[in-house]
């Protein structure tokens, strides 16, 4: 279960001082008794893991840093620290740079110039275990999850998963996915977290296949 | 081992043409057998004349037949038999043929006398000359068993042509080679005129049998194989092993009585329909071979089974029923008829549309061919004028318009060199995947004409030649699946080693092109991809240390260029903005934003209907910005508790209607003076593209309708081509 309120730890990886400093704001806003720690780059970012990283609960990180792909730390925090929750903070909305934060393990993305109190209520659904779901990255992963070698690794999604995906990519909220399917809008965020342990994982697969096919593992 | 291949058109090419020299030498042996210029027929009063005829009522009872001032002959029902095999024994055959010896011999004569019984006010005895039977005078029964016998072996030698190899394509043409020697011959000694020698039957009953043995052993061998294997093939030689010798037993009169013929025929014919219903039974997990047994099952047993009613059964039975059973062959023709009906859309022996084309082209120069025939037969060359009005007429109308229906029906397209190279590149560089498929498809049709075009389950790395030219294998090329060519050139060529140099010539052509072009597309890519991680990485992380640094006033423009920024680099990043994207997004975005406020959105899901709409980048990026400044309108300033949005697509154009039930905005929310653009800023960047935005706000309300154009034909291609010009439609 979550560290209870007063040792939860945040890591915040931002390069820009100014956008730093802001989400801090929003940090304390949203937790007011989060313990933040800043880092800038990558190096530091996995130091500071190396040293910390069991007792992190939140991680934000930037995915265009100076040294390289925040992606790699949501990498090692999936691999290494399950119980963090890593969350993409990014100005960049296309889903090439979101669905692969999200493949490689994020649970999460905030937009870096939305309004501070719409973040403040997206990272609030992010703790209590509701991922956000764009439209187009739910587009994205209903056909990641028909590709063939996908359905043939029987890593598929349920029927119920793929309604309430298909709803998602349609331009639906989980609370009124939930209305129209009659479930609780918890059931349909439960839905969407399984979502996004699926594509975890079959993209690792696919990303061991692919390997393998071009002879480097 | 090597077979020589032959066409399925020149094979179709051989059956057409014998069956036109069987039709033509059994018209012209009906056409010179001797009659008495008028029928007889037999009724239960006996031998009458069938019509009016000598000044005599049809209906007057004959009686004899001699020459002039000798001993008559008495014309006995049993002369005028149809089939003399309807005779149950041997000797009563014999005795038949003498008589028709003897009959014969009088027609030879150069005058007859012919004596009746009560010819009412007539004269009860005749004299006439016996001359040869005009074929006009054939009844139409004759030309049932003629028309039954050609489309047996016409439509059973057309499935053959096209499957020769196949066992049971073989036992279908040898029941059809069954239906036309039986009906030929028997239309030929059924319609005779009086008599035939005996050495005449001596040829055609052999014949007669032999035909019908092999309409019914043929019917079972398919039945055994087809459309489920039901033995292996082998044991179809015991078919042969135990009809064979009944046969010459037949022929020589020997061992069983005439009656056995009978017997055995009616057994194979309820063989044929058992294994009909063995099939059925043994399809029923097979829906598409039951489909295939259902159609041909059915052919067969109405066929067959109209036949025997009509035909064997008055014998069996004792009843003389002559019509009927010259009619009843008739009933054989269900078989093939339904056969050429099914066999598109049962797919019966594997064959699809093109057959029938294969048949009409045959069929249609064999016609072309016995024009030309018939045009010099009666060039008449005795009169030298209307010799040159003929040669006059043939060089200026027929030979011209022969050419044409030949072109038309017959003529290959041929492409010249020049033209390899721009077909090549109009492949590879199509607007997308699919129309390189499609016009590499077209291409290849256009070289080749195959009957039939497959995709390739297994495609090779290089064309290939099968089946001795038959079959032409192509790979994957630009983005086609390999294909599968087979009976080039409407079916009446083979692929030679010029055509297989042609196709490797076009494959690698187009391979070479489609490589420059995946060159350029990296290329291109690699570009966009620095432009686009430019603008993130640079511009992007200004604008976001300037937005967090803003005041309420400049945050707005901040957040406009950042969006901006963002629509610019997905578009470099080539992702394409359908109108149900771009509506499921907006809706997504209001809903959200919307929620947190504790606002109700009623919007409808975008429909079907928005689908595979582009959106240009402009109109994408004012529809979504529109609706982004009235919904923080809606949150900020309306106090409503629910925003209701009615979409409305009609031909080009989206219509949004966003109705509230609030308080009505404020005039500075109006003019823009409290952050974001105003919806006066939004209605100028609407009006920008062509659209409308009309505001009606109330204090129970407000409604703004936003109207948009969608004006834009589909996404215009990236680096493709336009569609193909007609370079390959010039004469070649």
């Amino acid at each position: 279960m979550n560290p209870s309120p007063a040792t939860r730890l945040c890591l915040l990886i931002e390069d820009q001082p100014t956008t730093r400093d802001w989400m801090l704001g929003v940090l304390a806003a949203a937790f007011p008794d989060l313990q933040v720690e800043t880092v800038a780059t990558l190096k530091a970012a996995h130091a500071w893991l190396d040293r910390h990283g069991a007792a992190l609960w939140l991680a934000i990180v930037d995915i265009g840093l100076p040294d390289g792909s925040g992606i790699d730390i949501i990498r090692r925090l999936q691999r290494d620290l399950p119980a963090t929750l890593p969350v993409v903070a990014t100005i960049y909305d296309d889903d090439a740079h979101l669905f692969e934060a999200i493949a490689a393990g994020a649970r999460g993305y905030i937009l870096k110039d939305e309004e501070a109190d719409l973040l403040v209520n997206y990272l609030r659904r992010i703790e209590r275990g509701e991922p956000p779901l764009s439209p187009s990255i739910a587009h994205r992963m209903l056909s990641h999850f028909r590709a063939p070698a996908v359905v043939e690794d029987d890593a598929g999604l349920s029927p119920r998963e793929t309604e309430v995906l298909t709803l998602l990519a349609r331009g639906m909220t989980v609370s009124e996915a939930a209305a129209r399917l009659g479930l609780q809008p918890q059931t349909v965020a439960s839905y969407v977290k399984v979502i996004y342990q699926k594509l975890c994982v079959t993209s690792r697969a696919e990303a061991t296949r692919e390997a393998v096919r071009r002879g480097l593992a | 081992m090597h077979r020589p291949a032959v066409t399925p058109a020149l094979l179709l090419a051989l059956v057409v043409a014998f069956v036109a020299a069987t039709v033509a030498t059994t018209l012209w042996v009906a056409g010179n057998t001797p009659w008495l210029g008028a029928p007889l027929i037999v009724t239960e009063r006996g031998v009458e004349l069938e019509r009016s005829a000598f000044g005599l009522r049809g209906g007057t009872a004959v009686q004899a037949i001699g020459l002039p001032a000798q001993p008559l002959m008495a014309i006995e029902p049993r002369d005028l038999l149809a089939e003399p095999d309807g005779l149950t024994r041997y000797a009563d055959i014999k005795a038949f043929l003498v008589r028709q010896d003897q009959l014969f011999a009088l027609l030879q004569s150069p005058l007859l006398e012919l004596r009746f019984i009560n010819p009412g006010d007539g004269p009860d005895r005749v004299l006439l000359v016996p001359e040869m039977r005009p074929v006009g005078s054939l009844p139409p029964s004759f030309w049932v068993q003629i028309i039954t016998g050609v489309a047996g072996l016409l439509i059973s030698g057309w499935v053959w042509a096209l499957r020769p190899r196949q066992l049971p394509a073989i036992l279908f043409a040898i029941s059809g080679l069954g239906v036309l020697l039986t009906t030929f011959t028997s239309a030929l000694y059924a319609h005779r005129g009086l008599a035939m020698p005996a050495d005449a039957y001596a040829v055609l009953l052999p014949i007669n049998h032999a035909g019908t043995l092999c309409f019914g052993a043929g019917l079972i061998g398919l039945f055994l194989l087809y459309p489920r294997r039901l033995v292996h093939p082998a044991w179809l030689w015991l078919l042969p092993a135990i009809l064979l010798p009944y046969y010459f037993t037949d022929v020589f009169q020997t061992v069983f009585e005439a009656d056995t013929y009978y017997n055995l025929i009616l057994g194979l014919v309820v063989a044929a329909l058992g294994l009909i219903a063995v099939q059925w039974w043994s399809t029923r997990h097979s829906p598409d071979e039951r489909a295939v047994l259902g159609w041909l099952g059915l052919s067969v047993t109405l066929g067959v089974g109209i036949f025997a009613f009509l035909a064997i059964a008055p014998d069996l039975l004792g009843l003389h029923n002559a019509m009927a059973q010259h009619y009843a062959a008739g009933s054989l023709i269900i078989i093939y008829a339904g056969l050429a009906f099914g066999l598109r859309r049962y797919r019966l022996f594997e064959l699809g549309e093109w057959a029938y084309r294969i048949l009409f082209y045959t069929v249609g120069a064999f016609l072309l061919l016995l024009l030309d025939a018939a045009l010099i037969a009666t060039l008449n060359l005795e009169l030298a004028p209307a010799l040159a009005l003929s040669l006059l007429l043939i060089g200026l109308i027929y030979l011209p318009l022969r050419d044409l229906l030949w072109t038309r029906l017959f003529a290959r397209n041929r492409i010249e060199q020049h033209e390899l190279f721009s077909a090549a590149m109009e492949v590879a560089f199509a607007p997308s995947r699919a129309d390189s498929a499609t016009r590499w498809n077209a291409l290849v049709t256009r070289l080749f004409d195959p009957l039939e075009i497959t995709e390739h389950p297994d495609p090779p790395a290089h064309t290939i030649v099968h089946e001795d030219g038959l079959q032409l294998d192509l790979p994957r090329v630009a983005g086609a699946a390999g294909l599968r060519l087979r009976y080039p050139f409407g079916g009446s060529g083979l692929f030679q080693p010029g055509h297989l140099a042609l196709a490797n010539e076009l494959v690698a052509l187009t391979g070479r092109a489609e490589e420059g072009r995946q060159a350029y597309m990296r290329g291109v890519g690699e570009e966009r991809r620095r432009m686009a991680r430019d603008l993130h990485d640079d511009v992007g992380a200004r604008l976001l240390t300037g937005l967090h640094t803003a005041d309420e006033a400049t945050r707005p423009t901040l957040q406009a260029a950042l969006s901006d920024i963002r629509a610019i680099v997905s578009g470099l990043s080539g992702e394409e903005a359908s109108l149900d994207r771009v509506l499921a997004e907006t809706r997504h975005e209001a809903a959200r934003r919307l929620e947190a406020a504790g606002i109700t959105l009623d919007c409808p899901l975008p429909g079907p209907e928005a689908e595979g709409i582009a959106l240009d980048y402009r109109i994408h990026k004012a529809l979504t910005s529109a609706v982004r400044e009235i919904v923080s309108n809606t949150i900020r300033h309306s106090g409503a508790s629910r925003l209701t949005v009615s979409p409305s697509l009609s031909s080009g154009h989206l219509r949004l209607v966003f109705a509230d039930d609030g308080t009505g905005l404020p005039m500075a929310a109006q003019t823009g003076q409290t952050g974001g653009y105003g919806l006066r800023n939004m209605r100028h960047r609407i009006e920008d593209i062509g659209g409308r935005l009309t505001l009606d706000t109330a204090p129970t309300g407000t409604a703004i309708t936003l109207d948009i154009p969608l004006l834009l034909a589909p996404l215009t291609p990236e680096p493709g081509v336009s569609d193909p010009v007609d370079a390959l439609n010039s004469p070649a």
